[in-house]
């Protein structure tokens, strides 16, 4: 399976997430799965993302990637860190890199990794985390494996983004459906009033809003209290 | 009173509610109102002036909210302005 198959099957997969997986703890596992199965030369693979301004590894497929993650959090330091700050794809091997991230390389030298490539998740100008995958070769991540890897990072940012905007329209969602019933006991206690006092919708809702000032409760209580003074009546009378 | 007094009055009971404008917009739509979230922007800017019912309803919206904050109907109807200002077709 080339990159583009391996877009393409993640964006199917990424796509049925987005509809049937509202959390993004499921994301964060899925994007770390088909990482796993997609970037033959990986061996552990993490993803961080960012809380305020510190990072944390969200996710992991093993315990390695996480402890070496946290190498480089503890140190500020490393390829992970210079991939999510910089914005720009880290592809490395580690024995020459020593240099450039001491701890972080002895810890992954240690642990028998060879090399490293950090993707970061960007949606827009920012970055929402990084996408870590180790590899036990001593030469850097091939083109291909490269070119798998950003698409992989891509299409788990736009998840991730929608996963907060999926939230934040569901809170829209129920505050609309709220409102749609408020709006009805309302427009029911005006018709009540209406009829009883022989007035228009606007005097009904003049009544309603005076009441609601005396008794200092909302109008939607004030309505709620009609309706059911109604019912009960009706009720009283069969 | 003018139109200005009257964005002034919404405005400032918007803020100090804590409401942003499209909440207010759904409580105000919750309880009758008939304008859309647009419009009701154009209200609180002063860009344009709520008929007297949308006013009124606008007012209880805000007062619904100030109830939850424990505080009695601080925001006046537009019987309370006196008088509403004329609104032009």
């Amino acid at each position: 399976m080339g990159p583009r198959d391996d877009s393409a099957a993640v964006q199917v997969q990424m796509g049925s997430a987005l509809l049937s997986e509202q959390t993004v703890q499921r994301t964060l596992e899925l994007v770390t799965e088909l990482t796993t199965r997609a970037v033959r030369s990986a061996v552990a693979v993490s993803v961080t993302l960012q809380k305020g301004d510190q990072p944390h590894t969200a996710n992991s497929s093993h315990d390695v990637a996480r402890e070496l993650d946290e190498v480089q959090y503890r140190t500020d330091d490393g390829p992970c860190l210079e991939a999510l700050n910089r914005h720009v794809v880290i592809n490395a091997a580690l024995a020459p890199a020593r240099h450039r991230w001491p701890q972080f390389v002895d810890a992954a030298t240690a642990s028998g990794m060879g090399s490293i490539l950090s993707v970061p998740l960007l949606t827009g100008e920012r970055a929402l985390g990084g996408l870590n995958i180790y590899s036990r070769a001593a030469d850097p991540f091939s083109p291909e494996e490269q070119t798998t890897a950003s698409l992989l990072a891509e299409q788990g940012a736009a998840v991730l983004a929608n996963v907060a905007a999926f939230g934040d329209a569901t809170v829209l969602n129920a505050q609309l459906m709220d409102a749609l019933e408020s709006r009805d006991e309302i427009g029911q206690a005006k018709g009540i009033l209406m009829e009883r006092e022989r007035c228009n919708a606007d005097a009904a809702f003049d009544i309603l809003r005076r009441a609601s000032q005396r008794t200092n409760r909302k109008l939607r209580d004030v309505a709620q209290d009609l309706i059911r003074s109604v019912a009960e009546r009706e009720d009283g009378g069969l | 009173m003018s139109e200005h007094t009257v964005s002034v009055i919404l405005e400032s009971a918007r803020t100090i509610a804590g409401l942003s404008s499209l909440d207010l917009w759904i409580g105000y739509c919750g309880i009758g109102g008939h304008d859309s979230p647009a419009a009701v922007d154009n209200y609180l800017t002063g860009a344009a002036l709520p008929a007297r019912l949308e006013y009124d309803l606008l007012a209880q919206a805000l007062n619904d909210r100030f109830i939850q904050l424990q505080l009695d109907h601080p925001v006046p109807y537009a019987e309370d302005i006196d008088p509403y200002p004329a609104v032009n077709a």
